[in-house]
């Protein structure tokens, strides 16, 4: 789709207008409010890495990650019109590539994994390197964490959702929700440190 | 408190959210090896901090499905975006409708008048 008859030069106001976040201005947000084609497709261009990230992470298929990928840019375009608060926009952005995946992940009987805060299987733990300069080691690391843990991690230490937040997309008490994220840390750190006894 | 359990309060310590926070404080006073444990804690959560820009990579044809599914503008948003984008024009014009209409209505109160 190209549209005509719409603004121009989005990607000009960057220096000038206030980032929010992710590369989004108010600027930018304002157009999108205002079903501004033009805007609206420099949004999807300026955020789909990340929303496909986190919703890959989440479902862990990279075509089911497409179809929530795309599932949640329809959401969020009949949402934008009544959206306010420009602080919050990646946070909202994130809860609602995190509910339309859990969602997907409901219909296909998978949620339930989520809700399992099962004990690290030992025999798995990978040997980390002594730094995190080396992400793909990290991201390895997270793997090998339970299921319950891991999405816990992932929604409040990589894309900053609040215990809270996390609780409510879940379906599970906030004080649970600390119980898990302390326990993927331990275990992170655990599994980043085994065998080398490096500090990092 | 013994290393031990400082060493389980961390990952919540982080967060300020430790019971017995003033302790572990205390502790972290004089113990290097735990606060080596809590800097190798934090490098670890910034690291996680910035997996959020490492997106995971999605076939090139999705971002064109994605624009794809951008709602096409009404004729009334159509309008609004003209004239967001050039209040100059849409000023000027409404300044000379302006002009028009009173020109017109000067005129009718003329001919008036001449009616009666």
């Amino acid at each position: 789709m190209s549209p005509r008859h719409l603004p121009r030069n989005l990607g000009d106001e960057d220096g000038v207008q206030a980032v929010v976040d992710g590369g989004v201005t108010k600027e930018l947000l304002a157009r999108c409010r205002r079903n501004d084609p033009r805007a609206l497709e420099e949004l999807v261009r300026r955020t789909h890495r990340r929303v496909y990230g986190l919703a890959y992470r989440l479902v862990r298929d990279p075509h089911e990650a497409e179809d929530v990928a795309q599932e949640a840019y329809l959401r969020m375009f009949q949402g934008l019109g009544g959206f306010r608060e420009e602080a919050r926009f990646e946070t909202w952005m994130h809860r609602i590539v995190t509910n339309t995946a859990f969602n997907h992940l409901r219909r296909r009987g998978r949620f339930g994994e989520l809700l399992e805060d099962g004990a690290l299987d030992v025999a798995t733990a990978v040997r980390s390197e002594s730094s995190f300069a080396d992400r793909d080691e990290l991201e390895r690391a997270m793997e090998r964490l339970p299921a319950g843990q891991r999405i816990v991690l992932v929604l409040k230490d990589v894309y900053g959702l609040s215990c809270r937040e996390i609780g409510h997309e879940l379906g599970i008490e906030e004080g649970a929700v600390k119980v898990r994220l302390h326990r993927a840390r331990r275990r992170l750190r655990e599994v980043l440190t085994e065998g080398d006894g490096d500090e990092v | 408190m013994r290393c031990e359990e400082v060493r389980e309060l961390l990952p919540a310590y982080l967060d300020g959210e430790a019971a017995r926070q003033a302790e572990i404080d205390a502790h972290l006073a004089w113990c290097g090896e735990c606060r080596r444990e809590l800097a190798g804690y934090r490098s670890m959560v910034r690291s996680l901090a910035a997996l959020r820009e490492r997106g995971a990579h999605p076939a090139p044809q999705l971002v064109e499905r994605l624009v794809a599914l951008i709602p096409a503008p009404s004729l009334l948003d159509r309008v609004r975006f003209n004239v967001y984008d050039h209040p100059g024009w849409y000023a000027a014009a409404s300044l000379a409708a302006a002009v028009v209409a009173a020109f017109l209505l000067r005129r009718r109160a003329r001919e008036r008048p001449a009616l009666a």
